[in-house]
């Protein structure tokens, strides 16, 4: 890969990671100062090096810009979208910790002799179910957001973070319905 | 000294020194912090570009419009308040060195 043009490539590609609103205002910059540091390398292994250096050197800055504009989103959105978000986190935590350990237990014995997975099935089953009630409860709160969105209630907000945090929610709710499945 | 704010980040500080001698790119403010520190300081463009974004926030730094280079490079150079609080900065940093150093001369920083 000596093509001066993979590597940029290659780092608009990283650059893809930031929040949309970072990009369209500093990708085209930062692309240009990338050229410029890979114009200075004349070594394919330099470049490659330079490549990999850059990518440890942006990801930290990626999550922090990341975490900003979710952090801001949140604060400016409405207070049910807030309260659905605190609510579900909250329904959701029992399912990893709980159904986290069961797993974690149930590993272990295959491999630690006398070390037994022992979880009440009814509880197993309300902790499974709980995810299912964070998605109905985010799920409301979305429709509900996006119907005054639509008609234009709350601007420009995008909540990319909330969208992010639906999906994640839908995510753990399909993993509860297989655990579900397994348990009958 | 009053002092009613905080210091400035490392990295924000040794941008707006870099742009105190002139309107400087991206990639030029990375290569005159690097030499501005021995070395020492070796920014990223993920480091850069995040505090050049606080910067303009903060409104401390501002844009110019290249005109010798019609490409997509911004230039940018320090703003009336740029320059007031890179003052301040100094100011400080001037302080805690005399400081010191009269500390040095009566001993207590010991005998370095």
């Amino acid at each position: 890969m000596n093509n001066y043009y993979s590597y940029l490539m290659y780092y608009r590609l990283i650059l893809r990671l930031y929040p949309y609103e970072y990009r369209s205002a500093y990708e085209d910059e930062m692309v240009s100062v990338f050229s410029d540091m890979i114009k200075t390398t004349r070594r394919t292994s330099e470049r490659i090096w330079l490549s990999v250096t850059t990518l440890f050197e942006t990801l930290p800055w990626i999550v922090k810009e990341n975490k900003e504009i979710g952090v801001k989103e949140i604060s400016d959105a409405p207070r049910y979208v807030k309260r659905s978000i605190i609510a579900s986190l909250l329904l959701i935590s029992p399912f990893f910790i709980i159904v986290g350990s069961n797993r974690f237990m149930v590993m272990t014995h295959q491999t630690i002799p006398g070390f037994v997975a022992t979880l009440d099935r009814t509880w197993a089953i309300y902790t499974i179910l709980l995810p299912l009630i964070a998605l109905v409860i985010t799920g409301v709160s979305a429709a509900k957001y996006s119907y005054r969105s639509s008609r234009g209630q709350y601007g420009r907000l995008k909540l990319t973070s909330y969208k992010l945090s639906l999906v994640a929610i839908l995510a753990v709710a399909c993993i509860s319905v297989l655990e579900l499945i397994a348990l009958f | 000294m009053k002092r009613s704010m905080d210091l400035l980040p490392q990295v924000s500080f040794s941008i707006l020194l870099a742009l105190s001698l002139k309107p400087r790119h991206g990639y030029e403010i990375m290569q005159q912090v690097e030499e501005d520190s021995d070395g020492k300081i070796k920014l990223g463009p993920g480091a850069l570009y995040s505090s050049v974004k606080q910067l303009l926030a903060a409104e401390l730094i501002g844009e110019v419009l290249s005109q010798a280079e019609p490409s997509r490079r911004r230039y940018y150079k320090l703003t009336d308040k740029g320059w007031k609080r890179l003052n301040q900065e100094l100011d400080y940093f001037r302080n805690s060195v005399e400081l010191s150093r009269s500390r040095n001369t009566q001993g207590l920083m010991g005998t370095a």
